[in-house]
C-alpha cells in the first residue's frame, strides 16, 4: 500500500513536471504555458514531497524529526528553484530569449534588447551580384560599432535594390535578404568554428557573404524602364530559375533606414531614420515596403489564358483546342450576363471562324477560353493551376508563405478565394480567361512563362546562388538549379511556345518585337486585369526569348497601367533587349 | 598547552577550503577587472598584487579568523566559514562587475558600490571575529552572572520590546531614499540602515527563548475546543496570533512583503521544531492564507505582485518590466553564460540588490547558478547540523536559536531567488551575502557569528 502510493506519486510528479516543461503535442496554448508550468511545478513538487515523506526512516517524534522535516521543505524549495533554472536557462531559453510581446492597448512592442545590441557590433557579410558587383557591405566605425554601407549607390540608384537586399534598421527590424538570410549574414549560421575563434580572440563577429543571381545592371535598367509607374518586373533565367532581375516600384532607399554609428548625434540619426520610416508608411508613398513581384497579389487577366491553354492541350480529348469558335457572346449559364470579348464585336474577323488555339490565344479571345474552361471542368483546370502552384484556398500553404521561393517573403497565388467558387459555371468560365477571383504574384506568372520556356519543367526560382566565408571563396552553402516538377508535357510546351510566338508575330502584343534585339524573336502573352471598377486595369505581359530555345522569361506588371498589349508589351520588349545586351 | 596538542587541533579542513576560496576569488576578481576594463594588466607580481589589494582584504581576514579559531575555538564548525567566504566573494565579484555598467546606465548614483561592499564585508568579518574571539562568557559571568547564551535566553522580553521599538521607530523615522515605495530605512547620513534586518535576529532570539520555555506545554496541553476544531493552547495561540499580526501589519502599513513573508516563515519553522505538531503549522498556514486573500483584495501592491507573477508579459513595459527583463537575462545565460563583462545585466532594475542572482545567471550561466544554490544548501544544512549536534542536555534554547538563524538564511534565499525566477510573487529582500547592502551584510555576519559560537559550545574542552 505504502510503496504503491509512493510509486504512483513519484511517477505522477515526474509526469507533471515533464508535461509542464515540454508541453507536448501542442496541448497547451502559448498564452497559458507559463501558468500551466507553474501549476505543474508546484503540483509535482507536492507529490514529490509525499514520496519523500513516505520514504523517511522511522524516527521518534521530537527535535530531530522536526528539523528533518524543515530541512525537507527547504530541500524541496531548492529543488523547485533548480527546475525553474533548468527551464529558464535551457529548455525554454531560446523561446524566452526571442519572445516579443505587443501591448494590445498601446501597441508598444517589448523584446529582448540583447540581439539588437549584439547585432550592432557584428560585421555583417557583403551582398554581391552575379558579376561580383558589391551591393551592400559593412565597416567598423567607432567603439566597435559596425554600420551597413551601400557601395551600389556609387553606380546605380539604390532604390532599385531596396526590396531585394532589404533594409537593416536598429529600430524597425529587417526586410528582404537582410531578413531571410540574416543568420548567414550575421555569421550565426555557416561558420561556427570561425565565430568561436573570433569570440575567443575578442574580434568582431564577421558574417558570410551572399552571392546573388541578380544582374545589377539589368536590375537598374529594368527599374529605370518602369520609371514612375508602380509595378513589377521579374527576369528569370529560363533554364535554371535564377532570378536575374526583380524590380518593385515604388522602391525605397535602404540607406534611409540604416543607422550610421559614425554620426556624433545618435538622437538626430534616430530621428532621420524615423522620419524616413514614417514617409515610407504614409499613404502618399504607395506602399514601397511591399516587394510587389513576390507579395503583390493581382488578377492576372489574359496572361492566365496561358494556364488554360496548357490545360486544354494536356486534355485535348475533352477540351478540343482546335475546335473552337470566337463568338461575340457566350452564355455559360443562361441566368447570368454573357462572357464577351475585350473587342466587343467581331473579334472573329481576326481569329477566323472556325478558329484554332493558336489564333484565339494570339488575339486573346475571352469567349474561346471561357468555352475551354467549361469543357475542361473545374477539376481539370484546378489541377493544372495547382501544378503551377496556383492554389485553391483549401490547398494554399497555411502560413501564407509560398514555399517555392524562400529567398524573400513571398505570398502564395490563388485560383479563387471563396470555397466552392468554381462550382458555378459562370465563375469557371470567368476564371478560364483570367478574371473570376484569381489573385497571383508577378513571380508566379513569370514561373508559368519560364516553365513553357524550359520544356515543361518548372524550376525553383532562386536569388542567392552561394553563401561564402568572408576570408575566401569556400562556399558555406550553394544553390544548384532544382526542378519543382514537370507541369506539362514536352510536346505541350513546344506547342505553347508556338502560341506565344504567334502573339509576338501577329497577335495582340506583337509590338514587343519592335524592341527585340537583332536576330531574336520574342514570344509572349499580354494581359489586362480588371480590378476596381472605374480604375484603369492592371497591365501585364509575359515574354520568353529567343522563342525557339528561350534563355529568358520575363513578367512585367504595371499597376492600373491600361491595356497589356500597349503598355506592358513594349516594356517587356525593352527589358528583354536589356537582358540580351547585358550578356 | 604543549605545541604538539595545538597542532593536533589545527583546523586543517577549514584552512584548505578557505585557501581554495581565496584562489577562486583572486582568479574571478582578475577576470572581472580585465573583462570590464577597469584596470590595465601589469604582468609582474607586484603589479597583479596592486590590482588585488585591497579587494582581497576581506578574504585574507577570513583566513585570519580561521587561523584564530585553531587557536581559540577548535571545536567550532569547519565548513560554515569557507561557505560564507565563498558567498561573500561572489558578492564582491558581482558588485565589481556591475559598478561600471550601473554607472554607464544610471550615472553616478551607484558610484563606488564595489568599494562600499568591500568595506561592508570587511566590517562584517570584523564583527564575526569579535563575536567569536571576545571572551563574552567571562564578561557576562562577571557582569551578569550568566554565560552569553543564558543571558540572551533570560532577557527575552527585552528582545521583544527592542523588536517592537524597531517596528515603531520604522513607522516614525522610516525613509524611502530609493523611491522603491516602502519606507523601511533609517537614514544615518553616511549609512542607510534597514531595521527589518536587525528585527529578524531580535525576534528569532525572543522566539527561541519563549518557545523553549513553553516546550513542556506541548505534551501536556490539550488545547481549546472550538466546535469541531481544536485550537492550540494559549501559550502557542498567542504568539501565532501575534506573529500573524506583525506580518500582516508589516504588509498593510509598510508594504514590505518580503520581511513579512520571511518573519512568518521563520516563525512557523521554529514553532514546528519546538512542538513537533503539524496542526500548529497548518493553523498558521491557514491563517496566513486567509490574511493573504484579504490582502489580495484590499492592498493594491499585493494584487499587483500576484498579477505580475502570473503574467509579467502582459505588462512588459510597465509593472512587469523588471521580471520580463530578468527572464530575458536568465535565458541569455544558457549553460555557461555570456561570459563576465559580456552581458548587459544592468538593464534589470535593482540588479545589484534584489536581482543579484539574475546577473550571475546571465553572465555565468546555469553551471554557476546551480553552484550558488548548492552553496546555500550546504550552508543551510550545516546550520541544521549544528542545531542537531549540540551536545549535552538543557540546550533547547541554543537548538531553537540555531534552527531559527539557519531558517532566516534559508527562507530569505528561497523567497528572493523564487521571486527572481518567478516561482513565487516577487518580494524585495536581499540575497544573503551576495546582494549589495550594508545592513544585510552586517546582520548576516552577525547570524554566522552566533551560529559559530553555538557550534563551539560544549566542544571546546574536547
Amino acid at each position: 500500500m505504502r510503496s504503491g502510493v509512493r510509486v504512483v506519486a513519484g511517477v505522477g510528479a515526474l509526469a507533471l513536471i515533464a508535461f509542464g516543461l515540454f508541453h507536448p503535442f501542442g496541448l497547451v496554448q502559448e498564452e497559458y504555458r507559463e501558468v500551466v508550468w507553474l501549476a505543474s511545478l508546484w503540483g509535482g513538487t507536492g507529490l514529490f514531497g509525499v514520496v519523500v515523506w513516505l520514504s523517511q526512516p522511522p524516527m521518534p517524534r521530537g527535535f530531530h524529526r522536526s528539523v528533518f522535516h524543515v530541512g525537507l521543505v527547504v530541500a524541496l524549495g531548492f529543488g523547485m528553484l533548480s527546475l525553474q533554472l533548468l527551464r529558464q536557462q535551457i529548455v525554454q531559453a531560446d523561446e524566452i530569449y526571442s519572445r516579443v510581446v505587443v501591448d494590445p492597448s498601446s501597441g508598444h512592442i517589448s523584446s529582448n534588447v540583447r540581439p539588437v545590441l549584439r547585432s550592432q557590433r557584428i560585421l555583417r557579410g557583403n551582398i554581391v551580384d552575379r558579376n561580383g558587383v558589391l551591393l551592400v557591405s559593412s565597416e567598423v566605425v567607432q567603439d566597435g560599432f559596425a554600420r551597413r554601407i551601400y557601395p551600389i549607390a556609387g553606380s546605380f540608384d539604390p532604390t532599385a535594390f531596396g526590396n531585394v537586399v532589404g533594409f537593416l534598421s536598429r529600430r524597425f527590424g529587417q526586410s528582404g535578404l537582410e531578413l531571410t538570410y540574416s543568420a548567414y549574414l550575421s555569421g550565426e549560421r555557416g561558420s561556427t568554428l570561425a565565430r568561436i575563434q573570433d569570440e575567443m580572440l575578442g574580434r568582431p563577429q564577421v558574417g558570410n557573404n551572399l552571392v546573388l543571381t541578380l544582374d545589377a545592371n539589368l536590375q537598374a535598367q529594368a527599374y529605370a524602364l518602369l520609371g514612375e509607374r508602380n509595378g513589377s518586373v521579374v527576369v528569370l533565367d529560363a533554364k535554371s530559375g535564377a532570378v536575374l532581375a526583380m524590380v518593385s516600384v515604388p522602391g525605397f532607399d535602404p540607406r534611409g533606414l540604416s543607422f550610421d554609428y559614425a554620426v556624433e548625434d545618435w538622437a538626430a540619426e534616430d530621428a532621420r531614420t524615423e522620419a524616413y520610416w514614417r514617409h515610407l508608411n504614409s499613404d502618399a508613398a504607395g506602399q514601397p515596403l511591399i516587394n510587389r513581384p513576390t507579395q503583390g497579389l493581382y488578377p492576372p487577366g489574359s496572361t492566365f489564358k496561358t494556364v488554360t491553354a496548357v490545360a486544354a492541350l494536356e486534355h485535348a480529348a475533352v477540351a478540343r483546342p482546335d475546335d473552337i469558335h470566337c463568338m461575340d457572346e457566350f452564355y455559360p449559364d443562361p441566368h447570368t450576363p454573357p462572357v464577351v470579348n475585350a473587342v466587343r464585336y467581331g473579334l472573329s474577323s481576326f481569329t477566323g471562324d472556325p478558329s484554332n488555339l493558336e489564333r484565339v490565344y494570339a488575339y486573346s479571345c475571352n469567349v474561346a477560353f471561357a468555352q475551354y474552361a467549361i469543357r475542361l471542368g473545374a477539376e481539370r483546370l484546378a489541377k493544372q493551376a495547382l501544378l503551377f502552384d496556383i492554389y485553391p484556398p483549401h490547398e494554399a500553404p497555411e502560413s501564407g508563405i509560398y514555399p517555392g521561393f524562400p529567398d524573400l517573403l513571398t505570398a502564395p497565388s490563388y485560383l479563387y478565394v471563396e470555397p466552392g467558387f468554381l462550382d458555378r459555371p459562370s465563375a469557371l468560365a470567368d476564371t478560364g480567361y483570367g478574371q473570376g477571383q484569381l489573385l497571383v504574384t508577378p513571380l508566379q506568372m513569370a514561373l508559368v512563362a519560364a516553365s513553357i520556356a524550359n520544356d515543361g519543367v518548372m524550376m525553383r526560382p532562386y536569388l542567392v546562388q552561394r553563401v561564402v566565408r568572408p576570408e575566401g571563396d569556400h562556399p558555406v552553402f550553394e544553390q544548384l538549379p532544382l526542378a519543382i516538377r514537370r507541369v506539362m508535357s514536352k510536346d505541350t510546351a513546344r506547342k505553347m511556345r508556338e502560341n506565344m510566338r504567334a502573339v509576338g508575330n501577329y497577335g495582340f502584343g506583337s509590338v514587343v518585337n519592335q524592341y527585340a534585339p537583332p536576330g531574336v524573336v520574342i514570344g509572349g502573352k499580354s494581359g489586362t486585369g480588371e480590378h476596381v471598377p472605374g480604375m484603369p486595369p492592371h497591365s501585364w505581359f509575359l515574354a520568353i526569348a529567343p522563342v525557339d530555345d528561350p534563355r529568358y522569361a520575363v513578367a512585367v506588371m504595371v499597376e492600373s497601367g491600361g491595356e497589356g498589349s500597349s503598355v506592358a508589351a513594349p516594356l517587356a520588349g525593352q527589358v528583354m533587349r536589356a537582358a540580351f545586351e547585358n550578356e | 598547552m604543549p605545541i604538539i596538542q595545538r597542532l593536533h587541533r589545527f583546523r586543517g579542513i577549514e584552512l584548505q577550503l578557505m585557501v581554495t576560496v581565496l584562489l577562486f576569488f583572486v582568479a574571478g576578481y582578475l577576470q572581472v577587472v580585465f573583462a570590464t576594463r577597469q584596470r590595465e594588466f601589469i604582468p609582474t607580481v607586484p603589479g597583479v598584487l596592486s590590482i588585488l589589494w585591497p579587494s582581497s582584504l576581506p578574504l585574507l581576514l577570513f583566513i585570519g579568523v580561521s587561523l584564530g579559531l585553531s587557536w581559540r575555538m577548535t571545536g567550532a564548525d569547519q565548513v560554515v566559514l569557507p561557505l560564507v567566504a565563498l558567498l561573500s566573494g561572489w558578492g564582491l565579484l558581482l558588485t565589481t562587475r556591475l559598478e561600471p555598467s550601473l554607472n554607464a546606465l544610471y550615472g553616478d548614483i551607484y558610484g563606488g558600490v564595489a568599494t562600499k561592499q568591500s568595506l561592508w564585508v570587511t566590517i562584517g568579518v570584523i564583527i564575526l571575529a569579535v563575536m567569536i574571539f571576545a571572551p563574552w562568557d567571562s564578561i557576562f559571568i562577571r557582569l551578569q552572572r550568566s554565560s552569553l547564551m543564558d543571558w540572551l535566553d533570560h532577557h527575552r522580553y527585552v528582545w521583544l520590546v527592542l523588536g517592537l521599538i524597531l517596528v515603531l521607530a520604522t513607522f516614525v523615522f522610516g525613509t524611502d531614499p530609493n523611491n522603491s515605495g516602502v519606507k523601511v530605512w533609517f537614514n544615518f547620513g553616511w549609512f542607510m540602515f534597514q531595521p527589518s534586518e536587525l528585527l529578524k535576529i531580535v525576534l528569532v532570539i525572543f522566539m527561541a527563548s519563549y518557545l523553549d520555555e513553553h516546550r513542556e506545554v506541548v505534551t501536556v496541553g490539550q488545547g481549546y475546543r472550538l466546535g469541531p476544531l481544536t485550537l492550540p493552547p494559549l501559550s502557542y495561540l498567542v504568539p501565532i496570533v501575534a506573529m500573524w499580526g506583525i506580518a500582516m501589519g508589516t504588509i498593510v502599513f509598510q508594504r514590505d512583503l518580503g520581511a513579512a513573508l520571511l518573519l512568518f516563515g521563520v516563525f512557523l519553522a521554529m514553532l514546528y521544531v519546538a512542538t513537533g505538531k503539524n496542526l500548529y503549522v497548518v493553523a498558521g498556514l491557514v491563517a496566513f492564507a486567509i490574511g493573504a486573500i484579504f490582502l489580495y483584495h484590499y492592498v493594491s501592491v499585493v494584487k499587483l505582485r500576484v498579477a505580475v507573477w502570473l503574467d509579467p508579459w502582459a505588462t512588459a513595459q510597465g509593472t512587469g518590466y523588471q521580471i520580463v527583463q530578468a527572464a530575458y537575462a536568465m535565458s541569455a545565460g544558457g549553460v555557461f553564460g555570456t561570459g563576465l563583462g559580456r552581458g548587459v545585466p544592468a538593464i534589470v532594475p535593482a540588479i545589484h540588490t534584489d536581482f543579484a542572482f539574475t546577473a550571475i545567471g546571465e553572465e555565468l550561466g546555469l553551471s554557476v547558478t546551480l553552484a550558488v544554490l548548492v552553496t546555500y544548501v550546504l550552508l543551510i544544512f550545516r546550520g541544521f547540523h549544528i542545531a542537531l549536534t549540540i551536545p549535552g542536555r538543557f540546550r533547547g534554547f541554543e537548538q531553537l536559536l540555531a534552527v531559527g538563524l539557519t531558517t532566516i538564511l534559508a527562507v530569505q534565499t528561497l523567497v528572493i531567488i523564487g521571486g527572481n525566477l518567478r516561482l513565487i510573487p516577487l518580494t524585495g529582500i536581499t540575497l544573503p551575502f551576495i546582494s549589495y547592502g550594508g545592513s544585510s551584510v552586517l546582520v548576516n555576519f552577525l547570524i554566522v557569528g552566533l551560529l559559530m559560537r553555538i557550534s563551539a559550545v560544549g566542544r571546546e574542552a574536547a
